[in-house]
């Protein structure tokens, strides 16, 4: 491939921005969406060719270029590739910015050219995470989003959005304090250089000792954790959501929080295997107190967070924080595929080397799968919530509400958009056919096979988040409507224009998922190998 | 060299006077500055002159860079300056600051239409240009200084300097009284600094800090070498605001026009620090930092709290400001802070259980880190103080943050590199601040000081906060009348305009892709202090 596509999708959002920014008049409105619309779309076009020319049988990182000194006595470079594990991220991201163009034409009236300039930063910065390899530059593109967002929140939010985003940016930014500790101490051990590839290989010759691996990684998993955020370390989430404005929210859910679940595959479980399932108590002196081992308290949050994340959202007055809430629950799920094959003490064995036989095929199969459906659940994540979150924002366009008891008996005024919403309902709680069926199966058949008990939880998640949608549903939608809400204005053209995508794509994946798991599949075993074999 | 040497025995090569060029430019163009002063006359524009001391600045620069640059620290002009990249590098701090600073106060009183003087802010521009020069030619030399009496004197060139500086606005009666206590307080370290000295050279026989590194101590004279030691680095420590000696920066910067306060927050700063780490190279080397002490000298472990409580100090004591400048003081004691962990990374390979290869890589990584903060550090310091002295032009001060509420909406191009400046400040990504943090952080990681790293992190996720509330005012509060954020833009002030500009340009260019000549400049300088 000569075109240098990666490249190319950072740097024209940059551009675009930079032009928008500095020669479109602030006056004209029109065309400061339109140009952004523009800028988004070219580049999802872009991107299109990176999902449809990626040589699944040659696999590995494919359309980067050698790694390109960056800043040279800092041991960083510029070193850029999609594999399966990101590369239907990229497409993800490059897919949503135009709906989220779409997604604020009706709700942003102010200041709209600083707010489409944000929104481009953002998107560069956040295909730049999913394509870097070397470290320094993941974390720079990792903290450049947080800027636009506290401004997209904050500027544009609603009542009490200067906390939110205050409460938004600090959470991430702590989190990411740590990392940025471990990475230093990372970059002295493995021979000097922020390069992914060369730290693995430096670390494959000369293994860290597993209660460096195990500190290292808490800062790593920290920091990811209040990303995706998993619980106790959600509650800057449903508050962000519920006052950002209806393009950041849907940002937010379908592309932000799976940067966390794409850290902990990308860079916790292959760089510290050991560090993952190691029990502390081992170094730290606490004679028979055993402390679990990362993987296990994080499988553990992950199902704590499904089952708390469903029952507050069950209590949920507001429509958007319900939907917040169920993002906590859905993201838990994908915690705890991604933790769960090596949690307690076979995980340990695996990776230590030591499962023999029958054992090590199960886990190997069963993490396969459950990281297979973690990826994909993400994708249909985003799909699903983002569809959802944009509805929620064509609601509050009209109503100026968000409250559920205000709402009542919309598919009598808004059949259509009664329509859309509860298909991406059924796309959210995996009705068979969509998207998030088939990631949530492979996750619970995956999940099965290492852990049946947290396979069960994982499967109350599923049943409360059938109630808890469909209940909201009813209380939206149906039922007599009365007041203002007999005489909304239904979807508009354009607003359907925004959200069709979504649904259509979500019904794809879940009844073709053939080559997107074609393209995952094999990045999932060059992962799995790299710390279990 | 023995000071009391006959002169006729020193060796001179004229061509080493070449090396004095960095530090006479800045002098001579004050005088230049000075004289063009009488003839521009009353009420007339002021631009001539900073562009005379730009011109200047960039000229020293530009010497600084190819004389300084190539040399390798070895001493000449009997042993008073050691010429170095390492000084290069931190003069361009100092000159980016004094550039910048210079830039931003240009349509300060121009006072034509009257404004200035009504409200007793009356800057003479002459001396205000003049003295910054000066100043400005000491810090250099303070860089490049071997002998401490060269020392001493470059140390009280930019004290006298900025002392002087503080007090510019004579009509104000705030203005004096920070140009008082400063005074009091410099006297005071001035003092410290000379008694360290006079002990240091009774102990060692030599003044000068490169054979300071060589000598050997007689042990009955060590505990001497190291008191003279321990109060030098506390003249040093009162100069860079560090705790315990940090008190008097929040009402000095208070006290002082914006202006001022920008050029010491940068210039003193970068100057003392640059002499503190070769002062503390010459002590480290001959053994006056104690005895080794759990994998380092007694000397790094003082400096390891005070550096663990500057970072909590400055950064808890910025939380409840509604100054700027008193914010901007003390998140400069914050930034001594985590410069001082750069400090004890390098004090580090004195200890003698060190892992020798170790610990000259996390020594090389701490200068380096410590020259490209600096650099940084000045960016950001000048963005926000050349920022409020645009907003301060008209007589209105800048003197609670509210003043700054909806800056974004009146002057967005102004707010977008405040805001750039203090993300900078607060080491987010994607800006120059970063960089030197992350470098710094890493040399203490390297030299195994996870604690104070870790500690000087946590201390700065505080910083967030109060440099968030600045962006928060600017960009989500609608403007209040009657302040300077709500003042509309000003096409006339292009002096000021170009000063934040290129801030905020700078700040994003090395964040983002610093020029491989600049960082072979500090990774040269840390060669030529480590080796």
């Amino acid at each position: 491939m000569a075109l240098p596509f990666l490249e190319i999708l950072i740097l024209l959002p940059v551009f675009g921005a930079l032009v928008i920014g500095l020669f479109v008049p602030r006056e004209d409105e029109g065309a400061v969406r339109g140009a952004t619309l523009a800028v988004t779309l070219v580049n999802f076009l872009i991107s299109l060719p990176l999902f449809f020319t990626y040589d699944t049988a040659k696999g590995g990182f494919q359309f980067g270029r050698p790694a390109m000194d960056w800043i040279e006595p800092l041991g960083a470079s510029i070193h850029l590739g999609v594999d399966g594990l990101s590369l239907l991220l990229v497409v993800l991201t490059t897919f949503l910015m135009p709906i989220a163009v779409l997604a604020s034409y009706r709700g942003i009236t102010s200041k709209v050219k600083n707010f489409h300039v944000a929104l481009l930063v953002m998107e560069a910065a956040m295909v730049g995470v999913f394509v870097a390899r070397d470290l320094l530059l993941f974390f720079l593109f990792f903290e450049v989003m947080l800027a636009p967002m506290f401004l997209l929140i904050g500027v544009w939010g609603g009542q009490d959005r200067i906390k939110a985003a205050l409460k938004f940016f600090i959470y991430t930014a702590v989190g990411s304090l740590l990392m940025m500790a471990a990475m230093a101490y990372v970059y002295t051990q493995a021979g000097h250089t922020f390069d992914i590839e060369k730290i693995h290989a430096a670390f494959a010759e000369n293994p860290l000792s597993a209660s460096t691996q195990f500190w290292l990684c808490l800062a790593f998993v920290i920091a990811f954790a209040i990303k995706v955020p998993v619980f106790p370390l959600h509650t800057w989430l449903p508050h962000a959501h519920v006052q950002a404005p209806t393009a950041g929210s849907v940002v937010l859910a379908a592309v932000m929080l799976k940067i966390g679940g794409y850290g902990f595959l990308r860079l916790c479980l292959p760089l510290f295997p050991q560090g993952v399932t190691l029990q502390p108590e081992v170094f730290l002196g606490l004679g028979d107190l055993a402390l679990p081992s990362i993987a296990t308290t994080m499988s553990w949050l992950g199902a704590i967070g499904i089952v708390y994340g469903a029952l507050m959202a069950l209590a949920q007055k507001d429509l958007k924080r319900l939907i917040a809430y169920s993002s906590v629950s859905h993201l838990g799920l994908v915690v705890l595929a991604i933790f769960a094959g090596l949690s307690g003490e076979a995980g340990r064995q695996w990776t230590g080397g030591v499962a023999e036989g029958a054992l090590r095929e199960t886990l190997e199969a069963g993490h396969a799968r459950a990281v297979t459906g973690a990826i994909f659940q993400m994708i249909a994540h985003g799909l699903s919530t983002g569809a959802l979150f944009f509805l929620v924002g064509v609601i509050y366009d009209r109503r100026h509400t968000k409250e559920i008891a205000k709402l009542g008996g919309l598919a009598t005024s808004a059949p259509k958009l009664a329509v859309c919403f509860v298909v991406a309902t059924l796309a959210s709680i995996a009705l068979p056919t969509t998207a998030g069926f088939v990631g949530e199966v492979l996750i619970l058949l995956g999940v099965f096979e290492t852990n049946k008990l947290f396979a069960v939880i994982g499967v109350t998640g599923m049943v409360l988040g059938a109630t808890y949608m469909l209940w909201a549903i009813q209380r939206v939608f149906f039922g007599p409507a009365e007041g203002e809400n007999a005489t909304m204005e239904d979807i508009d053209r354009v607003e359907l224009i925004g959200v069709l995508p979504l649904l259509i794509l979500g019904f794809v994946l879940g009844v073709a998922p053939g080559p997107f798991l074609e393209l995952i599949e094999p990045a999932v075993q060059t992962l799995i190998q790299s710390y279990g074999g | 060299m023995d000071p009391l040497q006959p002169l006729s025995q020193l060796s001179y090569d004229v061509g080493d006077f070449l090396h004095v060029l960095p530090i006479a430019i800045p002098a001579l163009f004050g005088l230049v500055v000075l004289i063009l002063d009488m003839y521009l006359g009353r009420g007339r524009t002021k631009t001539p002159l900073a562009l005379t001391s730009a011109i200047g600045c960039v000229l020293a620069a530009v010497a600084a860079v190819a004389i300084w640059g190539p040399a390798d620290g070895t001493p000449i002009m009997a042993g008073t300056l050691a010429p170095s990249a390492f000084g290069a590098s931190a003069s361009i701090a100092i000159l980016l600051g004094t550039i910048l600073i210079g830039f931003a106060v240009a349509h300060h009183a121009q006072t034509a239409d009257g404004v200035g003087v009504e409200s007793g802010r009356s800057v003479a521009h002459g001396e205000l240009y003049g003295l910054l020069l000066f100043g400005t030619s000491g810090m250099l030399a303070m860089t490049v200084a071997n002998d401490l009496v060269t020392f001493f004197v470059a140390i009280e060139t930019l004290s006298i300097a900025v002392y002087a500086l503080t007090g510019v606005e004579r009509r104000r009666a705030r203005s004096a009284e920070g140009a008082m206590k400063y005074f009091v307080m410099g006297a005071f370290s001035a003092g410290f600094l000379l008694y360290g000295m006079s002990l240091l050279y009774g102990a060692t026989g030599t003044m000068q800090l490169d054979t300071l590194a060589t000598v050997s101590i007689d042990p009955a004279s060590m505990p001497l070498a190291t008191v003279g030691g321990a109060l030098i680095l506390i003249g040093l420590l009162f100069k860079v605001g560090a705790v315990p000696f940090h008190a008097w920066t929040p009402d000095a910067y208070e006290g002082a026009p914006s202006s001022v306060t920008g050029f010491m927050s940068i210039g003193v700063k970068v100057a003392a620090f640059a002499g503190m780490f070769r002062v503390v190279q010459g002590l480290g080397a001959s053994g006056a930092l104690g005895a080794d002490l759990a994998g380092g000298p007694v000397g790094s472990w003082v400096l390891w709290f005070v550096a663990a409580l500057t970072v909590i100090a400055g950064n808890a004591g910025a939380l409840t400001q509604r100054n700027p400048r008193r914010l901007m003081a003390y998140s400069g004691i914050a930034h001594t802070g985590y410069l001082l962990v750069a400090l004890v990374a390098f004090t580090r390979q004195y200890g003698h259980g060190a892992d020798a290869l170790n610990a000259a890589f996390a020594a090389n990584d701490a200068v380096a880190g410590v020259l490209f903060y600096l650099i940084a550090y000045a960016l950001g310091n000048a963005g926000v103080f050349a920022v409020i002295c645009h907003l301060e032009r008209r007589g209105e001060d800048v003197d609670s943050l509210e003043d700054l509420s909806g800056l974004a909406h009146t002057q967005p191009r102004v707010a977008l590199v405040m805001a750039i400046c203090l993300l900078s400040l607060a080491g987010i990504p994607g800006t120059a601040g970063f960089l030197g943090k992350l470098w710094v952080f890493r040399a203490g990681v390297a030299s195994g000081d996870i604690g104070l790293v870790v500690l000087a992190l946590m201390a700065s996720a505080i910083s967030l906060y109060y440099y968030l509330r600045i962006v928060v005012l600017m960009y989500m509060r609608e403007p209040q009348v009657g302040t300077a954020g709500a003042s509309s833009e000003d096409d006339q002030r292009w002096c000021s305009r170009l000063a934040i500009l290129t801030a905020g340009i700078l700040t994003v260019a090395l964040g983002v892709y610093p020029p491989n000549r600049l960082l072979e400049l500090v990774v040269a300088g840390a060669k030529s202090l480590v080796g």
